[in-house]
């Protein structure tokens, strides 16, 4: 999930750095960030990869670069780019590894993935409703009842809160029983100003 | 830069600069974990004394809010005020609400629970605990002129909405906050744009500005009858993380019919199906309440519609996949 994070920019600085670092040594994290995007291309059915081009530019502004596609086969291990004290040129290691990954998106296959790769269900049975479907039907009285019924069945947990009952007035109106005033609401007598009440809750708080 | 290089050798300088990058960020390495700021943040929404303008941004549209909060002798009262169209009203002493409705010159009362009437739809501290989403702390800035440090709660999977939430780095207040999509797309957002914090919140901070003598004042009678039952409906496809979490049947006052209502819940979403026999006046398919989706499907003779703020693709497939077992 860090990696998810990462992809759609919202990973601290701190741990972006240190996931770029990650990714230069293991080639088994690096599968899956290709696995991952190449996941979500699918089930979004997206021909272009989300997040890549955005992940490209963070790399190269790591590096202070313009983005640019470079095939580098990744340094072997123990190699003197590999070592903490390189710096950029592990930035710059990373960076190319990370592009490599990427590049081998697109295709019909992921031709390096594991045996034991869990198998994913590319025909899901649900798919996110597009925005007319949705507004195609206006909510009934039922379905805003529904809505109070859910609000109020699990407080701790609930959604719009007091802000909805702001339009579930009409729905009320065969339920209503006529009741006295709350005197708390009703305008204080002249006798006790503003003041006076600050200094009296004042007094009740101690 | 170059003196460092002149003393320590050009190799390692590059490495140190970016180690010293790692603490760009003031204070963000002594800041208290995410699960500790959800801690803080659930205390001071309860806890603080308030007063201040929200601008509550729903699907598109805005709307501004002046908001009052005070707890005077362990009373919880707040002001939530409209400040456009007809100028509703909502009023919490203790454990009722007034809402205040000046076109209708009515007022509606109604018992509430202790929860805060503007933040209802925050996350729990409970949620460090859910795996089905990940609590990060994100960067800081400023919200309403204050120090701020965004929180952001990611779900794992398309079945769910995130939050983010800016948090006051004084209090841990939520100076913001934002529910949003598995696009990124903001659903609701709550931001305030200015606050004021402490004790001297005036009384007039708390009082409704209309004159409320030629009103009428009503309190809804209680319509359902409520059963805690086992029932024989559930789901077969939930998704990863949901379970049911309560079940009742209700009965309507004005009614011959019952409704089964389910309530399933990961821990930070719920999602609650009713169940009811077909009336024929429901038509099948999603529906928006609010920031709410619905989803509605007959099954076995039986209209069920599933309700709550995740994915349209949650309820769809909750609702269509319940059966009686």
């Amino acid at each position: 999930m860090q990696i998810s994070a990462f992809v759609d920019g919202e990973l601290p600085e701190n741990e972006s750095q240190l996931l770029l670092r990650r990714l230069s040594q293991d080639a088994a994290m690096r599968q899956q960030v290709a696995q991952y995007l190449e996941i979500g291309r699918l089930i979004r059915r997206d021909k272009d990869i989300p997040g890549v081009d955005g992940l490209r530019s963070r790399i190269a502004a790591a590096l202070g670069q313009e983005p640019v596609e470079v095939a580098i086969e990744p340094p072997a291990v123990g190699s003197a780019l590999m070592t903490p004290a390189s710096g950029i040129a592990v930035a710059a290691t990373v960076a190319a590894v990370a592009l490599i990954g990427l590049s081998q998106l697109g295709g019909p296959a992921i031709g390096n993935v594991p045996d034991d790769a869990v198998a994913i269900d590319l025909a899901p049975a649900y798919t996110e409703p597009t925005p007319e479907q949705v507004l195609a039907n206006s909510p009934t009285a039922r379905l805003i009842e529904y809505s109070r019924r859910h609000d109020s069945s699990s407080p701790d947990l609930a959604s719009n809160g007091i802000l909805s009952r702001m339009v579930t007035f009409e729905l009320s109106e065969g339920r209503l029983v006529e009741i006295e005033p709350d005197p708390h609401l009703l305008p204080v007598d002249d006798e006790t100003t503003p003041a006076e009440r600050d200094r009296d809750d004042a007094a009740r708080s101690e | 830069m170059q003196q460092i290089q002149r003393k320590i050798g050009p190799s390692i300088a590059p490495a140190l600069a970016a180690s010293c990058m790692l603490w760009a960020i003031p204070g963000m390495a002594q800041q208290s974990s995410p699960d500790e700021w959800l801690d803080r943040m659930s205390t001071a929404v309860t806890s603080t004394n308030y007063e201040g303008t929200v601008i509550r941004r729903q699907r598109g549209e805005s709307e501004a809010l002046k908001v009052a909060h005070k707890i005077v002798a362990g009373i919880v009262t707040e002001r939530l005020a409209s400040q456009e169209g007809d100028g509703l009203e909502i009023i919490r002493i203790g454990d009722e609400v007034h809402c205040i409705l000046p076109d209708r010159k009515s007022v509606l009362v109604e018992p509430w629970n202790n929860q805060s009437t503007l933040f209802t739809a925050l996350p729990r501290s409970e949620a460090s605990n859910t795996p089905h989403y990940d609590l990060s702390l994100i960067r800081e800035g400023r919200i309403a002129g204050r120090s701020a440090i965004m929180l952001a709660i990611r779900p794992h999977d398309e079945y769910r909405f995130g939050h983010r939430i800016w948090l006051d780095k004084q209090s841990a207040f939520p100076l913001q906050t934002s529910l949003v999509d598995t696009n990124g797309d903001v659903i609701e957002e709550i931001k305030f744009a200015d606050i004021k914090f402490g004790d001297n919140i005036a009384a007039t901070a708390l009082d409704t500005s209309i004159v409320l003598d030629s009103f009428t004042w009503y309190r809804e009678t209680d319509r359902y009858e409520t059963l805690d039952v086992e029932t024989n409906w559930d789901c077969d496809d939930l998704p990863a993380g949901f379970h049911a979490i309560s079940m009742k049947t209700e009965m309507a006052s004005d009614a011959d019919s019952t409704t089964t209502h389910i309530v399933y819940s990961d821990g930070i979403a719920s999602v609650s199906v009713f169940i009811a026999e077909t009336s024929g006046e429901e038509s099948d398919g999603w529906a928006l309440v609010g920031t709410s989706n619905s989803y509605t499907a007959e099954i076995d003779g039986f209209q069920v519609t599933a309700v709550g703020e995740v994915p349209g693709v949650t309820v769809q497939r909750i609702a269509s996949s319940m059966r009686r077992q």
